[in-house]
């Protein structure tokens, strides 16, 4: 009784929620501006709503054609006794079935009096039982060989985890992290021991940093090869999580090199949902989430600024155009950060039928999610459709997959400077000045301080400026197999994915903050197609019930093309048509200049050849060998085609004859491999040859008018490859207590040779044109050791605990950084950013330490002297400096002195514990996820805390406890902090409402969770979860180049293309958007 | 290529026959006879081999929005024309470069004002010449690039050019480049054509030998016209220019002076006829300033077609965004040394290039900020100032160059000038006064002091000393004077915020990363 009181409570406050939020739809309709959008997501809505409707009437309808007859009822349990829930029964030889209900219990219908049903679940050895005249079946499902005959994906083909070779781990569906995660990374990360993905924002257009057992890479690409379906290279974020069954991770190189020259940074393949044989499914999931800042920066409020000021620069300094009054006398206070923030609510519905016979199955899925920002103005909505159909024909021997899939994209994207704006504007000020002598200082209806360098009314960025985009991806594949004899087989696979982007830009210039902007409106568009034909032959032999072989050979065709083209105005007289309708601002005519339109076309062929044999002797040896050849139109002359081979060895020695028989180890497995993988992502097409390009503009005094010039703008490197990537791996895989517990420990270590970088070079005119060369250099080791573990540890009938740790140690070393024909010079990292510190670098590259290591920060002494300068400890003596000279650690660096270690910005250790917990018919989970042993360099804090600049910005509130005429911020230890954090990932509490299979529902699940609960750490700025690219940023297109907002000129060493993206740098001066805590409340309901 | 597409169409093609026929085969699968499963087998087993048997393995490349150098680009007179041009824009770099080397001197300082321009001590070291060859690497090595990109890519141009006047020209244009190199960086490299080995490095006195060959030998051929096609180009004022710089220094790159050669080619361009000093002296550095009749050789720039001129965003105060009401906040940075300034007398009409005191907006309103009038003020307390009005307001600004009002972009219209007629005096009364033909000196001097609505020299007071201090008030902030102070034999003295510096810093190390990279390159003594 309690409990449905509970449930309808939970459903009522459920669909209060969800009515709330259509409402809110319609009134913003009814009011004025905006239309477009909001038409566009009610009509969504409306659809799914119309789509449900029809959807009921077509369930009521089918359930009225069953018959009557005699009912088998009975309950499914696994080993402990609990009730086993969605256990497929079906009668064999028809498509009829059911599945068990929560506590394993299923009644059938109309069952013939011989019939056998077939008992399946997945994880489950599946069962067929005689009925015979019974009206009750009680059945146990046995899991005892659960996790070892679960299948895994290994790329070209499965493989019985029990037979694995490699480093593969599997993620399930229903192993997912819940929470609001369009993308299905998110759903993943704390799941793959080795596997690091980190966001570091909470803007729902970015995308998180996915790195696999360390950094292997500079400027070769560091994200994995996605695999979805047989489709090589797909943007994962187009992909909806709830259509994906299983996520395969191939980590060490014995996996992973049938991928070949893209396979170094490990290869993720995703495979969706398919229709199964039986009774038709419809599910529907939906919820509403609200999203709020996580944390906010400690700034001072608008009296705590003033305060502020008085200490520091004296109460006369609280007057003039930084301190106005309102028309009764009153001070200003206003929260910029919370002006441009909000509560971000997040719907998504997800509807998918799916059913079948023996020969035909058909799943068809759509999904709605619209999520907005929690900065104002940002945000996206996305659908993706998908069908996929299964075939089999000709006794079984054809069997062809279609899958079909269709993403729109709708984005809002942020002007990271947003936030970083309203951390800086004075509390002191409003949004608008509405009367008195203060209107003066209104510029473009939005109070500002005019003149003042780096100040700028965040309300008027965010109200001003339009940036928006719609990406289309579509993904089109056939899968054939034809089994031409038996064992033998012959696949084709045809894939196309088309990718477009479409994006719009306007900003209206009549305020400060977009005035240097000229009111420039913008569209760009990106189209890719990726087109894929494969050929593969495999053999299937078996020579005993206990041994077995397979060989598959292939035949890869791939073929990449990307063009675009963008075009630009200035200098509108209306800002009412923005980007609709270019040709109407007058910049073309009055400025012209060659960046008003651009385009692009590029394109690049794989081919490759490969084979694998696979060899399991007497169910205790395996044997994995496998090799690829790659060949590229992208690599250069003399090095277009690669090899990448790999071989592993399984040892299962449990099954040996002096293995002690036993409980407490019943199964372990070694497996040891070694391999060659490439990686090739970072070189783009024609890179390896010499290029003529545009080379500025140059004055034709006959014409007294400027014309584009040509000039060489790319040097050739006949020599360009991939980078190699050679990875040991030894793995070891147990099982215990009678399966009740696994897990399995990994070593490997890894060198990337031929590391890609953009080397300096000097334009000699003898091999060199211009000042950069993409070319191999260098060496790049990491080593680490991943652990897995966990199991049920209560197993009771309506109790179970289920818990699984799972960590990853990772040592990272820069091994060389030259090669006979290459120096790479000094690459120097994270840069200390902020006003007057161009050309500040906290790392520089030093072989024999880790990537992006702190090791050129001087280090404080604690003191300032009497000019507010703090004074840090010179190289050489005890003497105190005001400034780290020539002298020091960049020279020292140069002769070849051991540098300081200051702190790994790469965490030493990454750990996750997951538990899921079922009590009845609630269930609950939580994602505990930490970050050990890693250092940050705390810039924001560092520009936040400068009482002599505090009436150019606003502060930290600590920002008095400083030296008064402290005004210069220098890089120092000051700032090096701990980053070691728990976090709270996820949670999630749901309940299975006690529904008999009817005709409406056979089974119904609400829940409430949420994402990022709390952190604990000691890290004193917003969050310790920060950029962890570490790459070679790519070059900034467009040839817009914003002016240094330092305050100084760029007069870095490198070119685009050369600095490193930063590891372990909090740097809100270069803009940023805050994380977020998320609350869910969902339903889950099956037909 | 057609055999790539004609290959994924055949693939496509026959996986769609492949299903067809499956449909086909799975509607007449009642009737199982074995025939129709042959066929099906014998279709896929064709179906491979068609694969297999097209299967390209052709990885040539097919561009489409890049032109290979292995391509025709370049036979046309149009395209040829368009990879000659820009050998040109490199020139408009000129302006870019040395800004940054001004501040190595008496006349430009960039002071840290509270937590800006601190830029890791980088100006502070280039002012006191305390730079490193490491640390500054980014600097030198930005220098040091600019003068042999350029090189290289004439070079690269020069082996197909058949015109004798253009080759001509382009020789000049390569020499004013080395020309560069040698006088920044002493034992430099020669190079004259392209391929081979690692170029070696030669000595400053044989790249000033490689240089005055090259000016002569082009000279003959070179145009004599002035203004229109040749703006901004080299011809025979500019070669002579440059001679008479090369000759000016000649002692400092040799050890042999030669004076006399710097009267000859002066008195060439003076005798041409083609230039005259300009009544108004700021008229030389206008918004307009291609119209002067000084100008001898300038890089044309434009605020949207070839950006770069923004001396303005460097020099003013933020709040003078609202004195000229520019779209963006100018950056407060470069200022003059206020013993510079006080070199310039009251009267003195070059004096106007200077900014001081109080700032007003475009209405006529007194600028205030941070609480402060805005008041520039000549002099500057220290190096390193602390933030607010009493660091972000000391110093002489400059508006030598017209600042562009209602500009809504950081670059300027403004040509800079590299060489004018008021140099070419200067240098020919330099080279008589050290001759001691004091009178003809004194002529060609008091030409500038009267347009300067300065008292005239006499042979009595036109010293050396005030010879440089002349150079100074007539080219501040053009760029010449790190060279005159070395001539003069000033560069490595004490001046404010800066101690005497050895004497090896008259020329900047070879750049850290050039070094790397060629092991030809012996570092310059002192680094």
């Amino acid at each position: 009784m309690a409990y449905k009181r509970f449930t309808k409570l939970i459903q009522s406050f459920y669909y209060k929620l969800m009515m709330n939020n259509f409402s809110k739809v319609g009134q913003t309709i009814g009011g004025a501006g905006q239309v477009e959008p909001v038409q566009r997501s009610l009509s969504a809505q409306t659809f799914l709503r119309s789509v449900l409707t029809m959807l009921t009437m077509v369930l009521l309808l089918g359930n009225q054609v069953y018959a009557q007859g005699r009912t088998v009822t009975g309950r499914v349990t696994d080993n402990a006794g609990g009730g086993l829930p969605g256990v497929s029964i079906q009668i064999k030889g028809t498509q009829r079935g059911t599945n068990s209900d929560v506590e394993g219990r299923y009644s059938l219908t109309d069952v013939p009096a011989n019939a056998t049903l077939v008992y399946s679940f997945i994880g489950y050895v599946s069962q067929e039982i005689a009925v015979g005249n019974r009206s009750t079946v009680d059945i146990k499902m046995s899991d005892d060989t659960k996790a070892l005959e679960e299948v895994v994906v290994v790329g070209y083909g499965t493989s019985k985890k029990k037979d694995l070779t490699g480093a593969v781990t599997q993620v399930t569906a229903k192993e997912f992290n819940p929470g609001i995660n369009p993308n299905p990374l998110q759903a993943i990360q704390g799941k793959v021991a080795g596997l690091v993905i980190t966001t570091s924002s909470g803007d729902p257009n970015s995308n998180p940093t996915v790195r696999l057992r360390g950094y292997t890479s500079l400027a070769g690409g560091s994200e994995p090869l996605y695999v979805v379906d047989g489709m090589i290279g797909v943007p994962i974020s187009q992909i909806n999580p709830n259509d994906i069954e299983t996520i395969d991770v191939l980590k060490d190189a014995s996996a992973a090199a049938i991928y070949g020259s893209r396979a170094a940074n490990g290869v993720i393949i995703v495979s969706t949902k398919r229709g199964k044989a039986g009774q038709t499914v419809v599910t529907f999931n939906n919820y509403v989430g609200v999203e709020t800042i996580s944390r906010k920066l400690d700034l001072l409020d608008g009296p705590g600024y003033q305060a502020a000021v008085t200490k520091i620069e004296g109460a006369s300094a609280v007057s003039g155009s930084r301190f106005p009054k309102d028309a009764s006398g009153n001070f200003y206070n206003t929260d910029w950060i919370d002006q441009v923030t909000r509560t971000a609510v997040t719907n998504n519905h997800n509807l998918a039928i799916s059913g079948g016979s023996t020969t035909f199955s058909y799943r068809g899925s759509l999904d709605y999610i619209k999520q907005d920002g929690i900065v104002k103005n940002t945000g996206f909505n996305r659908i993706v459709g998908r069908v996929n159909l299964d075939q089999k024909a000709l006794d079984n021997r054809l069997s062809v997959q279609y899958n079909l899939q269709y993403t729109q994209t709708d984005q809002k994207f942020a002007d990271n400077g947003i936030v970083r704006r309203a951390a800086q504007f004075l509390p002191t000020l409003p949004v608008r000045f509405t009367e008195g002598a203060n209107l003066a200082n209104n510029i473009g209806n939005y109070a500002e301080i005019p003149g003042a360098f780096d100040l700028f009314n965040p309300i008027a960025g965010l109200e001003n400026a339009t940036n928006n985009g719609i990406r289309n991806t579509a993904i089109i594949g056939a899968n054939l197999k034809y089994e031409i004899i038996d064992g033998l087989t012959l696949g084709v696979n045809g894939q196309l994915q088309s990718d477009n982007t479409n994006n719009n830009y306007s900003s209206s210039p009549n305020n400060k903050y977009y005035a240097a902007n000229n009111g420039r409106s913008e569209r760009r568009q990106y189209n890719s197609q990726n087109r894929l034909a494969e050929v593969t032959l495999n053999y299937l032999g078996t020579i005993s019930s206990k041994t077995n072989f397979s060989l598959l050979g292939g035949y890869s065709f791939q073929q990449f093309d990307n063009d675009g083209f963008g075009a630009a105005n200035n200098q509108f007289v209306t800002n009412d048509l923005g980007f609709n309708n270019l040709g109407l601002g007058a910049g073309t005519l009055l400025n012209p200049s060659n960046t008003y339109a651009t385009s692009y076309r590029n394109r690049a062929n794989l081919i490759s050849f490969f084979g694998r044999g696979i060899l399991n002797l007497n169910d205790r040896y395996n044997v994995t060998a496998t090799v690829r050849r790659d060949g590229s139109s992208k690599f250069g002359a003399n090095n277009k085609w690669g090899v990448f081979p790999s071989i592993a060895a399984g040892w299962n020695i449990s099954e040996e004859s002096f293995f002690p028989k036993s409980n407490v180890v019943n199964f372990l497995k070694l497996r040891v491999g070694y391999g060659q993988t490439g990686n090739s992502e970072g070189i783009n097409a024609y890179n390896s040859v010499q290029l003529y390009g545009q080379k500025g503009t140059y004055f034709d005094g006959a014409l007294g008018d400027f014309l584009p010039g040509y000039g060489i703008t790319q040097n050739a490197n006949p020599d360009l490859k991939w980078e190699v990537l050679g990875q040991t791996n030894i793995g070891l895989d147990f099982q215990m207590f009678g399966n009740r517990f696994s897990g399995s420990i990994e070593y490997y270590n890894k060198l990337t040779n031929d590391v890609l970088y953009n080397i300096n070079v000097p334009a000699d005119g003898v091999k060199y044109f211009t000042n950069t060369i993409l070319a191999n250099i260098g060496s790049i080791s990491n080593k680490g050791v991943e652990l897995s573990f966990g199991g049920d540890i209560v197993q009771k009938a309506d109790f179970n605990w289920n818990a699984r740790i799972i960590g990853s140690y990772n040592a990272n070393k820069v091994v060389s950084l030259s090669n006979d024909q290459f120096n790479i010079g000094q690459v120097r990292f994270n840069p200390f950013g902020g006003r007057g510190l161009s050309d500040v670098f906290a790392s520089v590259l030093v072989v024999g330490r880790p990537l992006g290591e702190f090791n050129n920060v001087p280090t404080f002494t604690g003191q300032y002297n009497a000019a507010g300068v703090p004074l840090l400890k010179s190289a050489t003596g005890d003497k105190s400096v005001t400034e780290y000279k020539d002298t020091d650690a960049a020279a020292g660096f140069a002769t070849g002195n051991t540098p300081i270690a200051q702190g790994n910005p790469q965490p030493f250790f990454n750990l996750s514990l997951s538990n899921s917990f079922r009590y009845k018919n609630f269930d609950m989970n939580f994602l505990l996820r930490g970050v050990f042993g890693n250092t940050i360099l705390n810039n924001t804090r560092a520009n936040y805390l400068i009482p002599g600049s505090i009436l150019q910005t606003n502060m930290l509130r600590g920002v008095t406890d400083f030296p008064n005429n402290y005004a210069v911020n220098v890089l120092s230890t000051n700032y090096l902090e701990s980053g070691t954090f728990v976090r709270l990932n996820n949670w999630q509490i749901g309940y299975n409402v006690g529904v008999k299979p009817n005709k409406y529902f056979s089974s119904a699940r609400i829940y409430v969770g949420g994402n990022n609960l709390f952190v604990l750490t000691g890290y004193k700025g917003v969050d310790p979860e920060l950029q962890a690219a570490g790459d070679l940023g790519g070059n900034p297109g467009g040839g817009q180049v914003a002016a240094p907002a330092a305050g100084g000129v760029q007069t870095g060493y490198f070119a685009p293309g050369q600095a490193p993206n930063p590891i372990g740098l909090d740097n809100a001066g270069a803009g940023f958007y805050p994380k977020t805590r998320s609350f869910q409340l969902g339903v889950n309901l099956t037909f | 290529m057609q055999k790539n597409v004609r290959f994924v169409k055949t693939v496509f093609l026959n996986t769609t026959l492949v299903m067809y026929k499956h449909i086909n085969a799975v509607a007449n699968y009642k009737s199982k006879t074995s025939m129709k499963r042959i066929n099906l087998k014998v279709l896929i087993g064709c179906s491979a081999l068609l694969l297999t048997g097209q299967a390209c393995t052709d990885l040539s490349e097919t561009t489409y929005d890049v032109l290979p150098t292995s391509g025709t680009f370049g036979s046309t007179a149009a395209q040829k024309a368009a990879l000659i041009g820009p050998l040109y824009n490199g020139l408009g770099n000129y302006f870019d470069q040395f800004n940054v080397i001004n501040t190595t001197t008496d006349e430009q300082i960039v002071p840290t004002r509270g937590g800006d321009w601190g830029d890791g001590g980088n100006w502070q070291r280039l002012y006191q010449h305390t730079w490193g060859p490491v640390t500054d690497n980014g600097n030198f090595n930005s220098w040091w690039s600019w003068c042999y990109n350029n090189i290289t890519a004439i070079n690269q141009q020069l082996g197909t050019v058949t015109d004798p006047a253009l080759k001509a020209e382009l020789r000049t244009l390569r020499a004013f480049f080395h020309y560069q190199a040698m006088d920044l960086f002493g034992n430099v490299i020669i190079s004259d054509k392209l391929g081979g080995t690692s170029p070696a490095q030669s000595t400053r006195a044989q790249v000033y030998a490689f240089v005055e060959k090259e000016l002569l030998e082009a000279y003959p051929n070179l145009s004599d016209k002035v203004g229109g096609e040749f703006y901004g180009r080299m011809n025979k004022p500019a070669a002579d220019m440059m001679l008479a710089k090369l000759y000016l220094n000649a002692q400092v790159y040799t050890g042999t002076p030669q004076w006399a050669k710097v009267i000859e080619r002066t008195d060439n361009i003076t005798k041409s006829g083609k230039f005259s000093l300009n009544g108004d002296f700021f008229a030389n550095f206008s918004l307009q300033n291609q119209a002067s009749p000084e100008i001898i050789l300038a890089t044309p720039f434009s605020s949207t077609k070839r950006g770069g001129m923004n001396i303005q965003m460097r020099t003013l105060h933020y709040a003078n965004q609202l004195t000229y009401n520019l779209g963006s906040s100018p950056w407060n940075g470069y200022a003059t040394v206020t013993e510079f300034y006080n070199s310039f007398e009251d009267k003195d009409v070059r004096k106007k290039m200077w900014i001081v005191g109080q700032q007003f907006a475009a209405d006529g309103k007194a600028l205030v900020a941070d609480g402060a009038s805005v008041i520039f003020t000549p002099e500057i307390p220290s190096f390193v100032m602390p933030a607010g009005p009493a660091g972000a307001l000391p110093g002489a600004r400059s508006q030598k160059y017209e600042i562009q009002r209602n500009n809504s972009f950081n670059d300027m219209d403004n040509d800079f000038v590299i060489y004018r007629l008021g140099d070419v005096y200067l240098m020919r009364a330099e080279a008589n006064l050290r001759l001691g033909n004091a009178g003809a000196a004194v002529t060609d001097v008091n030409l500038l002091r009267t347009r300067a609505a300065m008292p005239a020299y006499t042979a009595a007071t036109l010293t050396l000393n005030e010879m440089l201090a002349e150079r100074g008030r007539e080219l501040a902030w053009e760029y010449h004077r790190r060279q005159d102070l070395i001539r003069f034999g000033q560069y490595t003295k004490a001046w404010r915020f800066k101690t005497a510096s050895a004497e090896t810093r008259t020329i900047f190390p070879i750049p850290n990363d050039q070094i790397v990279l060629n092991p030809n390159l012996k570092q310059n003594p002192g680094y």
